[in-house]
């Protein structure tokens, strides 16, 4: 079939058709419109949470074994107060300052948002949930290195949480950045 | 074949769908141009056009999570700027004109004639001298690149009658290019 030589010319240089460029208020309403956003967990750190689950799950039953299983008296002394209960305490008060910071910089970027503090509350609650039950293990005298390093984790996590947060935040303040940063 | 990549900008579209301004804003930067344009031909006018594109981008955003990946972003953007062109045009009561019959025009060999040259500027001041109806079928053709089933759908008419409006469009546009060349 003959190609047309309008048709030809035009699909040859499509591109070049588009010469009107839509005035800058146009964003800005489009923006006004969009419904706001949610402060949701990135799906990478879904995963590390479910992740941290899982390690809960299997230190928990590895403790619940140490507790039933009959133990040389050597051992069971040397559970009392070991290094790594120590570097627990150290976490915890590193970590825990550091979760009050970030916590407080959200609340004042959010302008105070209760919707803020309610999504931070829920994303802790499973967390805090598995942590209350590491932690009366540990008052049992039963830890083990797995359950102390996978408390540890769960306050890195919170923390990741908030900073994932202030930054969906930060950028919602300020959308225009050139520096592309994903949550995904 | 030409393959297309269904899953472009998937990174932008999923942080979209979370509320992510900036990437709402860099998708905006991608497409608002094209979008634009398409907006232009079919309204005419820059006000219209821009309250067009506003909205379309507005309903995109909103409906984002609906998105299957299964056509392209962009092709899925266009279908929306192009429906609510045709829904405005519907809300105003405002008909779509065509050409009327051009037989005497079209005995004549279209070959004879092409002896004019093609810029990209001569033929959309051309186009721009097509009835609303005829011009809207011309662009979502060959600008667009729609087939005329598609067509008929979009503008609930015939397939013969997209096909024959838009020979006769076609031929329109050769008549006025050439009555350029006399004119200069």
């Amino acid at each position: 079939m003959k190609t047309d030589r309008l048709e030809q010319f035009v699909r040859e240089n499509r591109e070049a058709f588009d010469v009107f460029e839509p005035g800058e208020n146009v964003w800005q309403s489009i923006a006004k419109v969009t419904p706001p956003r949610k402060y949701l967990i990135s799906k990478s750190l879904l995963l590390k949470m479910a992740a941290a689950a899982a390690i809960f799950v299997a230190g928990y039953l590895f403790s619940h074994w140490m507790q039933t299983a009959p133990q040389p008296l050597q051992n069971q002394a040397q559970t009392e107060k070991t290094p790594e209960l120590e570097m627990l305490m150290e976490a915890k008060v590193y970590y825990s300052a550091l979760i009050n910071q970030k916590e407080l910089q959200l609340y004042q970027l959010s302008g105070n948002d209760p919707q803020v503090k309610a999504e931070i509350e829920q994303s802790f609650a499973e967390l805090e949930q598995a942590f209350d039950e590491m932690s009366v293990d540990l008052n049992d005298r039963v830890a083990s290195e797995e359950v102390i390093e996978a408390m540890v984790q769960s306050y890195r996590l919170k923390l990741e949480i908030l900073e994932d947060m202030l930054q969906q935040l930060k950028e919602v303040n300020n959308p225009y950045e050139k520096e592309v940063h994903h949550v995904l | 074949m030409e393959t297309v990549e269904l899953s472009i900008h998937r990174d932008l579209i999923e942080a979209s769908i979370l509320g992510s301004k900036k990437a709402q804003y860099r998708l905006y930067q991608l497409y608002a141009r094209q979008m634009f344009n398409i907006c232009f031909r079919m309204m005419e006018h820059r006000e219209d056009a821009e309250d067009m594109l506003q909205e379309a981008f507005a309903e995109a955003f909103r409906r984002l999570s609906s998105f299957r990946f299964e056509s392209t972003f962009g092709a899925w953007l266009k279908r929306i700027v192009i429906n609510r062109c045709i829904n405005e045009h519907r809300r105003r009561k405002a008909d779509l004109h065509f050409l009327e019959d051009m037989a005497p025009f079209e005995q004549k060999p279209e070959e004879e004639k092409e002896d004019f040259e093609l810029t990209v500027e001569s033929i959309r001041r051309a186009m721009e001298q097509l009835p609303n109806g005829s011009r809207m079928i011309f662009s979502l053709y060959l600008l667009e690149g729609y087939d005329h089933n598609e067509i008929s759908e979009i503008l609930n008419i015939s397939v013969s009658n997209s096909k024959s409006q838009y020979m006769r469009a076609r031929l329109r546009v050769k008549e006025i290019l050439k009555q350029q060349v006399y004119e200069n």
